[in-house]
């Protein structure tokens, strides 16, 4: 208990004059440009243990963030998805990487020495994927009533011109959300955050739908927003520097 | 910490409720059948009904239809290019059966329509659209009406008794 206490007096006081002398660059360097005070790496958690238990899905994202100030991050996500699914009458395979680029704002007010945050945020993301039809079962609105009452055996269609990968996509959408990184251990973060989606603009390949795109997950017809989530361990590398507006 | 517990709660009723399933609404358009219409043969602009006429296809152990009427509905075969039909007519004068059998020849283009639905397929005759296989005297000719089955509004094909 004293040791922890005497640490953390020790950290809270080091983080509070290296604030203040942080503040102050930040005065004198305001008009030349932008000073960060720390870069946070991160894995999302979630994506891995999902892809040693489920067969047919593959991903993995990272996450970053840059400490621009006391309440505001420069965040982004990078992530590859590989899932295969089965909806009503078609079997695919989506496979492709996302990027999520925005900003958070910390709204938590932090006791001196912490650095835990509570934060809402806004990304634009961009995914590039492909989709490969494995099979579909023809669509024959006679039986759409009842499946076993059709008069032939209902046709799975296993190949053909429709089978097989696809063309390059992209969609891009607008993420808001709401989260949270709470220091665990020194440096060491925990996070966790939930999303929002609205889709922007989704490429259709010929002759099939952009049913899921990589980062938004599910895309369906009647409506463009979607949701996510994730849920992150991250480290935090504590130095920090300066983008000058004309170094040489 | 409560806020804590309340944030992580928050986050996993978000994780379990935002799968929607997508149905496939009833009255979609889908694959088209075979809509058959039965004329004369010798007035032939006039239709003919035929009555208590079972329908079967090859492949299969039941009949489609016992089917009575003029204008008839029938699926082909989704898997195949090809489907073979029997026409059983009962002659009540002379107590017995005449079966006439019709092959019909295609190929499928399919089509996406949405998620949940799926795909559909479009048939469109080939150059022996249909052979009659086997004919005792019942079905006399046909003529083909339209060549692609590609919805059931109207006839695709005519036949002749």
């Amino acid at each position: 208990m004293k040791i922890k206490h005497i640490w953390l007096f020790i950290t809270s006081l080091l983080l509070y004059t290296g604030n203040a002398v942080s503040q102050d660059s930040l005065l004198i360097k305001k008009k030349k440009g932008l000073k960060v005070f720390s870069l946070r790496l991160g894995i999302d958690l979630f994506k891995p243990i999902k892809t040693n238990f489920e067969d047919d899905f593959q991903g993995l994202e990272i996450v970053g963030d840059l400490k621009i100030n006391r309440r505001v991050y420069i965040a982004a996500e990078l992530g590859s998805e590989k899932k295969s699914q089965q909806t009503e009458q078609i079997n695919f395979t989506t496979n492709g990487s996302y990027i999520k680029l925005g900003v958070d704002y910390n709204f938590f007010n932090n006791w001196k020495g912490m650095d835990n945050s509570l934060f809402v945020g806004i990304r634009l993301s961009n995914s590039i994927h492909k989709h490969s039809v494995n099979e579909y079962t023809l669509y024959e609105n006679y039986s759409a009533v009842d499946f076993k009452n059709t008069y032939f055996e209902r046709a799975t269609i296993k190949e053909g011109l429709l089978i097989g990968e696809r063309e390059q996509l992209n969609s891009s959408w607008i993420e808001v959300l709401f989260g949270t990184k709470v220091e665990v251990l020194k440096n060491f973060y925990i996070g966790a955050s939930i999303r929002l989606h609205r889709l922007l603009n989704n490429s259709q390949p010929k002759n099939f739908g952009n049913l899921y795109a990589p980062g938004f997950n599910k895309i369906v017809d009647d409506n463009r927003f979607g949701a996510s989530f994730n849920y992150t361990v991250n480290y935090k590398f504590p130095f920090s520097f300066s983008f000058k507006k004309n170094n040489g | 910490m409560h806020k804590k517990i309340f944030f992580y709660s928050l986050f996993i009723i978000f994780f379990f409720n935002c799968e929607k399933d997508d149905i496939c609404l009833e009255g979609t358009p889908g694959t088209p059948r075979l809509i058959i219409r039965f004329f004369d043969q010798n007035e032939k602009s006039t239709p003919k009904s035929l009555s208590n006429v079972s329908i079967k296809a090859l492949s299969e152990d039941k009949e489609y239809i016992v089917f009575s009427g003029d204008s008839l509905a029938i699926p082909l075969k989704l898997v195949s290019n090809t489907t073979i039909y029997t026409f059983t007519f009962l002659d009540d004068l002379a107590n017995q059966e005449k079966v006439d059998t019709l092959k019909f020849n295609y190929k499928r283009e399919n089509y996406y329509i949405n998620r949940a639905c799926g795909f559909l397929s479009n048939l469109i005759f080939t150059t022996s659209a249909i052979e009659i296989l086997d004919k005792e005297s019942v079905i006399s000719g046909f003529n083909i009406l339209k060549d692609t089955i590609k919805n059931e509004n109207q006839a695709h094909l005519a036949i002749y008794h």
